[in-house]
């Protein structure tokens, strides 16, 4: 794992997702490191650096937070609550990737904060989209 | 002459019934030759009989040949009898008339010369005339006086008089002619007539009647009176009028005797008045001035009617209407159980009553009670758990008296002890389901009446549809809720794995295509094509379910502007090849903004969708005023549909083309329905089945912005 390159947090527990969107970044040619968590449960707790994830040098803030909203313990919307609290992780983007076309879930996403909402699947656009806002954020502390 | 006369005949109300049917006045003459008449007035007929025949005798015997004489002692005779104000005639034994005074002469407009020689026959009607000369044979034939009363056409109507008929006789002792001395009495008839009906009328009243002086005195009192205010006219006669008024209402008074001495009067005004038991009584009263017989005023009379049953009847209406209200604004049970509460008790004058449901065991459980104690209530659902189910009565009871009725000793006791002199239950049902029970107590003996127990059967009702209403919303609610959640799922976990097929698929075909034969290059492209067709029904079935059931907040929509948007939103690349007219300004319509964009999107790409291989799509987008709606109109140069199957375009999967040469999952016509439909909307669609289609959506217009 090289320390220089971009986390980009991937919360997702669809193994198919999971590969279409490693894919995708891949296909863009990308130097990011992908991590992934099957829960918002442990997405909280790598952000929050806490239990497992208590090493920052192991697992560092990441560059990108991409959502999922359905997850089994806690979903999407919960880490967008969670996040609203963080003030030290304002500077995280966060891109809802989401099966919901719901305008309903959209809209919610947008109030609590998510910069982005795309419908799944993944496509190119919204893979370059991602790794373009990956960049303009600020680095991670 | 006058103070000779028997006094007139006194017709006060109680003598009145002397006077038999046949108009004579019987006592007189039932008591042997002079009856009952005075020593006084057998002396005046002796008198005046002695007179007359001084007279006629005199008159040179003319009286008896049935013509008067011009002599000195008849002319004398003459001018005394019409000096008088009665009316005196004497008749011979034919009945012909030999002498009559003027108010004879004035009392029909006939002169002595016209009158003399006749008898009643020429002067009257028959049938009047023979009841008079029937009169007149029983004085000739019984050689008595007697009194009748007589009534005698006169040409302002029937006149009744008082006659004293007796006969002349010679100094023989033989009847030669008859007197009789009329007086009219019909104006005082009258008069004493109708002041029976009006005391009769005033006693009878169920209205209180009471005069006053115009100190506030009360004069007069009817039954009525009493009835209403419990004082009996001895004990009431005599003092103010202020011992009906309570404390709070005392500056009325005044006020009215103002108004009396003034002359006014005042036709209506409701008030309280206080019963002599102490309790209040609302009554509507009617005040006018009394004048006596100059014209003064001299008092007022009062007419109270008892409005306390319509007061009653007012309030409960108000009282019902209030908890319909209530009812109808749907909130929580517990604020219905209350309102229900609070009416009964306001109906029924009581502070206790009780709201019991059946728990789900079917055990009656108290939901919501006034004035009932813990112990009490806790011994009432014991006994209920103890019959509960089939053993439990629902029918109405009502127990008039407590103490008396076949209770539980344990329960009576407790009520006797809480108060409760007199209960009725009520079951509440909504059609045959039975949720619990409705009941009202009182603290004294109660006889239930049919209007009261009426009132509060309503207010069991209402509050037995109100808990049915609120578990069906409460059903209703929770199918929405788990048809969002099955929706939600399917959008999310059906479609995964659909996904998850055209990805791979498609990943297939990039990295591992230069492998692949043109076969399997075929099947891969199949297993995309199948997976993206899967994904679309999938999301078409979810927006139809979503313009069924969504709530729907109509306004006007701007077609103009939606139809742009609608273009500008659009990335299908069959959009691009097109030929779009729009004929601005299109109309602005009623709607459902988010329902109508996916209904007119529909009709859009299927204008542009279903035209023959190499043919550009040309699609002409209008509305047009269609009475107090209008019409917008999708015409295209498509392939068109028969007319034979146009009924069939609108339904839930229909399709008309082949799947090949045409994709589409057959929803999107009928999503566009139903969202018109569900607007208030209609859609429909004109085409010849060669030369395209003409598809319209009619919804109401709106004001022009």
């Amino acid at each position: 794992m090289n320390p220089r390159e971009p986390v980009i947090l991937l919360a997702e527990d669809d193994r198919n997702d999971v590969f279409f969107v490693r894919r995708g970044i891949e296909q863009a040619g990308a130097r990011v490191s992908l991590r992934v968590l099957p829960d918002g449960k442990d997405v909280i707790d790598y952000l929050a650096a806490r239990g497992m994830f208590a090493d920052r040098n192991q697992f560092p803030l990441p560059s990108l937070l991409l959502l999922d909203l359905k997850m089994p313990l806690a979903g999407g919307f919960d880490v967008l609550e969670w996040l609203r609290t963080q003030p030290a992780l304002d500077y995280l983007p966060v891109i809802v990737l989401t099966s919901s076309p719901e305008e309903r879930d959209r809209q919610k996403a947008a109030k609590l904060g998510a910069t982005r909402y795309f419908v799944k699947p993944p496509t190119q656009e919204m893979v370059s989209e991602m790794i373009q806002l990956m960049r303009s954020a600020p680095t991670a502390m | 002459m006058k103070s000779l006369r028997p006094s007139p005949p006194d017709i006060e109300p109680g003598e009145e019934a002397l006077v038999q049917q046949d108009n004579e006045v019987k006592p007189r003459i039932t008591g042997g030759l002079l009856g009952e008449f005075h020593e006084r007035d057998a002396f005046f007929f002796e008198s005046v009989s002695a007179f007359f025949n001084h007279a006629f005798e005199n008159g040179a015997g003319a009286g008896r040949n049935g013509t008067a004489s011009n002599s000195g002692v008849l002319t004398q005779l003459q001018s005394i009898v019409d000096n008088t104000t009665e009316v005196i005639y004497v008749k011979d034994l034919d009945g012909k008339l030999i002498l009559v005074n003027r108010p004879f002469e004035e009392m029909f407009g006939l002169f002595r010369g016209q009158i003399i020689g006749k008898t009643d026959f020429d002067i009257f009607p028959e049938a009047d005339a023979r009841r008079l000369r029937e009169n007149d044979q029983k004085v000739l034939t019984t050689g008595n006086p007697i009194e009748f009363k007589e009534l005698v056409p006169r040409p302002d109507g029937l006149h009744t008089y008082m006659s004293v008929k007796f006969p002349l006789k010679t100094t023989e002792g033989s009847i030669y002619a008859e007197v009789g001395i009329s007086t009219d009495i019909t104006d005082r008839t009258r008069s004493c007539e109708s002041r029976r009906h009006l005391a009769a009328i005033v006693e009878s009243s169920d209205d209180g009647i009471i005069s006053t002086d115009l100190n506030g005195i009360i004069a007069s009192w009817n039954k009525g009176a009493e009835r209403l205010y419990g004082y009996t006219a001895e004990e009431i006669i005599g003092k103010p009028v202020a011992v009906l008024i309570p404390p709070d209402r005392q500056e009325e008074e005044p006020g009215f005797l103002d108004r009396i001495r003034k002359g006014e009067s005042i036709s209506y005004y409701e008030t309280i008045r206080r019963r002599k038991d102490g309790s209040d009584v609302p009554v509507a009263v009617a005040v006018s001035p009394i004048r006596d017989e100059a014209g003064e005023i001299v008092g007022g009379s009062k007419i109270a009617r008892n409005i306390s049953v319509r007061k009653q009847l007012e309030m409960q209406q108000k009282v019902l209407y209030q908890l319909a209200t209530t009812v109808n604004r749907a909130p929580a049970l517990p604020e219905i159980y209350e309102a229900a509460l609070d009416a009964i008790c306001h109906c029924q004058n009581t502070n206790r009553a009780s709201i019991l449901l059946f728990d789900p065991r079917g055990v009656l459980r108290f939901k919501a009670w006034r004035h009932l104690s813990d112990a009490y209530r806790a011994v009432a659902e014991k006994l209920l758990e103890a019959k509960r189910t089939h053993k439990c009565n629902f029918e109405s009871t009502y127990v008039s008296d407590v103490s008396k009725a076949p209770w539980d000793e344990e329960i009576r006791a407790l009520a006797v002890h809480e108060g409760i002199r007199a209960v009725a239950t009520l079951p509440m049902t909504y059609g045959k389901r039975r949720l619990g029970r409705f009941t009202v107590y009182y603290d004294t003996p109660h006889h239930f009446t049919r209007e009261e127990l009426f009132t509060a059967r309503t207010i069991a009702s209402q509050v037995a549809f109100a808990i049915e209403r609120h578990e069906r919303i409460a059903a209703l609610r929770e199918a929405v809720v788990q048809m969002e959640e099955f929706s939600y799922s399917i959008s999310h976990d059906l479609r995964a794995p659909i996904r998850a097929m055209q990805g791979y698929a498609e990943v297939l075909r990039q990295d591992y295509g230069s492998q692949l034969d043109g076969t399997a290059k075929e099947y891969v492209q199949r297993i995309i094509e199948g997976s993206e067709r899967a994904d679309r029904l999938i999301q078409d079935t979810l927006i139809y379910s979503r313009v069924s059931r969504r709530e729907l907040h109509l306004g006007p929509v701007s077609l103009e502007r939606l139809i742009r948007e609608i273009f500008q939103q659009e990335t299908r690349p069959e959009f691009s090849h097109a030929q779009i007219s729009i004929e601005s300004p299109l109309l602005p319509v009623i709607g459902h903004e988010p329902s109508l964009m996916p209904a007119i999107s529909n009709l859009l790409s299927n204008a542009i969708k279903f035209v023959a291989p190499g043919t550009t799509p040309r699609v002409r987008v209008r509305t047009e005023p269609h009475g107090g709606n209008v019409r917008l109109w999708i015409e295209d140069n498509g392939l068109g549909i028969k007319p034979e199957y146009q009924h069939r375009l609108f339904g839930m999967f229909e399709r008309i083309e082949a799947t090949e040469k045409y994709e589409g999952t057959g929803i999107g016509l009928a999503i566009a329905r139903k969202a018109v439909e569900r607007m208030g909307g209609r859609i429909g669609v004109e085409s010849d089945g060669v030369t395209g289609s003409k598809f319209w959506i009619q919804l109401p217009a709106a004001a022009n912005p």
